[in-house]
């Protein structure tokens, strides 16, 4: 029984349905379809590859030409950027950088210190690697990585829990600090990690340029 | 020398453009055969003009009439005059503080009251910077009055001159298959936009459905450059034409742009820009604007051979028959597609057809499909705490049930309480707790009886999760790692296995003790299946968040499923988190309490996390295309453009989405081993071929384009002020915590 498992779930696993976000997947056949009054979309051969840049209202920075989206939204904490990549393979946690930038204007303002010790907190199910330092255009960003296993998609059934993955950066502003994060699963998150190193690293204050 | 040369100058000036016009557009603005909006009345009255009884708009300063290619200007400079006079007024009010927070009251105050009164005068992004100045029932009516936009060059209308003669003929631009005395679409004929009714104009010719039209245009312009050089030319001689081929969309834009400099006068407008079918903005001073929605699209193709326009049924001609004078020459109008004969439409299509390497195996065109019924008026009733309390307390609920909904009424946080109760007073929902009818959801799910909708809905309430804990070998179960488990079947044979023979699910499951645990009340079976309980106040924040769904679909607010779902779970969270402030939070279950501590104290974490969960395939509520409801609006405007492509990309992407959920879902089903192995590798098999069908379906019938839906616009724009209320509501919260200042007191 338990082999008959193993070797579902190594078919299931090997199926086309891995290869690639099944969002990806679908608009490249939609681009591909023959369409007589709408000429195909003509996609680049390298456009997998390309970086294009990203600018939002408060930063700069660059993104894969193909299969990331951002968007830009108010909520009750200030404006956030998140860009939208991959899906899992179990399609419950799509990659997702965040962009926040946080000044003392905020209510319950932390200070960057404090903040990433607030993040690393240690807690059941939850583990953080150590603080390390990376130069990067907008100065010197300190990150580091939580693992935590909890339940993702927590109001449709069955619910499972997913072991989370988080890279988060903080890059100080002065007083005020970008947090960066990218949230993913722990088995999809060094797919997307050049990514999120080449986001941080590219990202510039709007003004700094 | 410099006598010749201001001799020069001012015949020149007296020669140019606006006179070669024609005395239409000298002669004085009839107001009465033109009539204006209450915004451009506004104005001119403010700023010393009169309306006199005879039509003339009377410039009592320079004692002469306003002439009709004067007026757009005018307008225009009348508007931005007031705009900047507002913001240097608001700029002179923040100027005193250090930050917009700490504005006074009064200055508060004196904010709002200049704001409203240029807001007819504000562009998109002034408005959106003093949205939090305004309560969303008062944004709800300013934005009912739609944004400035200055009028520009592509809102004109080359307005009687044939285009294969005059100015453009004289730059060089020969372009046949001009509009001909064919019946214009039924957006041109409105006589006039008003500024502050926002009807929804009528739909526009489908992009689709479009028959071809042939435009050879002669020689085209170089660069972007050289058209707007040639733009800028057409300020005096009115060559505006001269767009060619060779990037129709920029040497627009480029035309625009070098419009703007242009003198007073709007000489301009005159400027034949038939050739540029694109980019039509819509204006309040336009007459007969059609929305932008409705613009055609530029199609810059080799040989400027475009496919996108219907030609209206009766046009059986390319030429170009002289008009009669029109009254409104030089006024702005909406840009009338040109119409050309169905046999050489038929031609070109062909050659373009032929031409192109994607059209091998070319689709069918599908049929396009009527146009939606406009959204159902819901009559809103406002109905009192008093009024809801006696319903309540007289309506078929049981005791339990009334309890509940007493709590809410005590608890629920003001912004959603008039919704909530008009939505329970008017629909009468029936609320049953049974796991078996809640759907795919765990907790609570929304039911209609589809054989008779007229039927009021259900509310069905889960008692309490059915888990199953995987043994480790010397741990305790986390509760954090139980699999939760729907009971409802259709959950099941959406997975396409059957559900799994646990106790804990069973009909009539044997009698065990109950014990006390994370999950409320436990029993615990035999075979590790276990059944929780939810507490009562845990259900009533989830009854909450239905009845709030259910409300806000009902009354239109549910055209974003994601600010609907942002707007309903920020009220339940907040009415969780007045019940923590006075009993604190052991009425949740070990996941809603990990969600309710987390969104407390760490909210951007835990929204991170909810969001990518909300774009994945497992629970969709945002297409992360399109994005919050902002820029739903814009991507649904850039679907629309290739819209049959579009419609596929949007069915293969749910049927991925599908198959995505299915295949995730079944991997670990299969590692927890609650479900036999080959019967969930068929279903995932059965999946993906199933989306292996629909993918050739697809491309064997593609569907047809989706109608274009007027009120789609208005209803994403409602949904965008449930995200303005939902986070106004939780920034109070926070800034409540912050004063108090608890730990971790929310960033």
């Amino acid at each position: 029984m338990r082999r008959a498992s193993l070797l579902a779930a190594v078919l299931i696993a090997a199926s086309s349905a891995r290869a690639e976000d099944w969002l990806a997947s679908a608009q490249a056949a939609s681009n591909d379809a023959a369409v007589a009054s709408e000429p195909a979309v003509p996609m680049p051969a390298n456009a997998a590859q390309a970086w294009v840049p990203y600018d939002s209202g408060e930063f700069h920075s660059e993104l894969p030409a193909v299969g990331w989206y951002a968007h830009e939204e108010e909520d009750a904490l200030g404006t956030v950027t998140r860009i939208y990549g991959p899906d899992s393979s179990s399609g419950s946690v799509r990659t997702t950088i965040s962009v926040r930038l946080y000044d003392r204007s905020m209510p319950g303002f932390l200070s960057a210190k404090l903040a990433v010790e607030a993040m690393r907190r240690e807690d059941s199910g939850r583990d953080v690697t150590p603080v390390h330092a990376m130069r990067v255009a907008a100065g010197l960003a300190r990150l580091f990585e939580i693992n935590e296993t909890k339940r993702a998609a927590r109001d449709e059934g069955p619910s499972i829990p997913e072991h989370i993955h988080q890279y988060v950066a903080i890059i100080p502003r002065g007083e005020s600090y970008y947090l960066i994060r990218m949230v993913s699963t722990r088995e999809s998150y060094l797919d997307s990690r050049d990514v999120f190193a080449r986001f941080v690293k590219r990202l510039t204050p709007i003004g700094a340029r | 020398m410099k006598a010749l040369a201001a001799a020069l100058f001012f015949a020149f000036c007296l020669g140019g453009p606006a006179r070669a016009a024609g005395d239409a557009a000298l002669s004085a603005y009839d107001a009465k055969a033109v009539p204006l909006d209450d915004l451009s009345l506004d104005l001119l009255a403010s700023n010393g003009y009169e309306v006199r009884d005879d039509g003339k708009v009377w410039d009592k300063i320079g004692d002469s009439a306003v002439t009709i290619d004067a007026m757009p200007e005018l307008l225009t400079r009348l508007a931005g005059a007031r705009r900047l006079k507002a913001l240097l007024q608001l700029n002179a009010i923040f100027n005193r503080y250090d930050t917009e927070r700490h504005l006074s009251d009064d200055d508060r105050e004196a904010v709002r009251g200049l704001v409203r009164n240029a807001w007819s005068v504000f562009g998109p992004a002034p408005r959106q910077d003093f949205r939090s100045y305004f309560t969303p029932q008062e944004l709800e009516a300013l934005d009912k009055i739609p944004p400035y936009q200055a009028p520009g060059l592509t809102d004109m209308k080359d307005p009687d001159t044939s285009i294969t003669a005059g100015p453009a003929a004289a730059a060089g631009a020969s372009i046949t298959a001009a509009p001909a005395a064919a019946p214009a679409p039924a957006a041109s004929t409105a006589p006039v936009v008003s500024i502050t009714a926002a009807a929804p104009a009528p739909a526009a010719p489908d992009v689709s459905t479009a028959a071809a039209v042939s435009i050879t245009a002669a020689p085209p312009a170089a660069s972007t450059a050289t058209a707007a050089a040639a733009a800028g030319a057409a300020g005096a001689a009115g060559v505006a034409g001269a767009a060619g081929a060779a990037g129709v969309a920029s040497a627009a834009d480029a035309a625009a742009g070098a419009a703007a400099g242009v003198g007073p006068g709007g000489t301009a407008a005159l400027a034949p820009l038939s050739a540029v079918p694109s980019l039509h903005r819509a204006s309040p001073f336009i007459a007969s604007a059609p929305p932008p929605t409705s613009a055609p699209r530029a199609v810059p193709v080799a040989d400027v051979k475009f496919i996108p326009f219907t030609a209206p049924s009766g046009s059986t001609s390319t030429a170009v028959s002289p008009k009669a004078p029109d009254p409104t020459a030089g006024q702005f109008k909406a840009w009338t597609p040109p119409v050309i004969s169905t046999a050489a439409a038929a031609a070109t299509a062909a050659a373009v057809a032929k031409s192109s390497a994607a059209a091998v195996a070319a689709a069918p065109k599908p049929a396009a499909p009527a146009a939606p019924p406009p959204p159902k008026i819901v009559a809103v009733r406002a109905v009192s705490a008093d009024e809801f309390a006696k319903f309540v307390e007289d309506g078929p609920y049981t005791r339990e049930t009334k309890d509940m909904f007493k709590l809410i009424g005590q608890r629920a946080p003001e912004f959603c309480l008039p919704l909530l109760r008009r939505t329970v007073a008017t629909t009468v929902p029936q609320i049953i707790v049974d796991g078996r009818r809640t759907g795919l959801a765990l907790r609570a799910g929304i039911m209609r009886d589809a054989s008779n909708p007229e039927l009021p809905p259900i509310i069905a309430l889960s008692p309490g999760p059915v888990f199953y804990e995987r043994s480790k070998l010397f741990f305790k179960p986390s509760p954090r790692e139980a699999l939760l488990l729907p009971e409802a079947p259709e959950a099941w044979s959406e997975l396409g296995v059957a559900a799994p023979t646990l106790l804990a699910m069973s009909g009539q499951p044997p009698a065990v003790p109950e014990t006390s645990g994370p999950w409320g009340a436990t029993r615990a079976y035999a075979d590790g299946s276990r059944r929780g309980t939810y507490s009562a106040q845990e259900q009533a924040g989830e009854m909450l968040e239905q009845l709030l769904l259910l409300g806000l679909r009902r009354e239109g607010f549910g055209a974003s499923e994601y600010a609907a779902r942002r707007w309903a779970r920020t009220a339940k969270l907040l009415f969780w988190a007045k019940i923590n402030d006075d009993f604190g939070d052991a009425f949740l279950d070990p996941d809603r309490r990990d969600e309710f501590e987390s969104w407390l104290d760490h909210p951007d974490e835990v929204d991170d996390v909810l969001y990518a969960t909300w774009a994945s395939a497992r629970e969709p509520v945002m297409d992360p295309r399109a994005g919050p409801p902002a820029d739903e609006r814009a991507f649904e405007e850039t679907q629309r453009k290739s819209c049959v492509r579009s419609a596929i990309q949007t069915a293969l992407i749910e049927t991925s989405r599908r198959r995505a959920r299915r295949v995730g879902i079944l991997e670990e089903l299969i590692d927890a081993g609650l479900v036999d192995a080959e019967a969930a590798k068929a279903a995932a098999a059965a999946a993906a071929d199933a989306e292996l069908r629909e993918r050739r379906a697809f491309a064997a019938r593609p569907p047809a384009c989706p109608a274009f839906d007027p009120y789609r616009a208005e209803a994403l724009r409602k949904s965008g002020v449930l995200l303005v209320e939902a986070a106004r509501a939780e920034g109070v919260l926070r800034s409540r915590r912050a004063e108090a200042g608890g730990a971790h007191a929310s960033r």
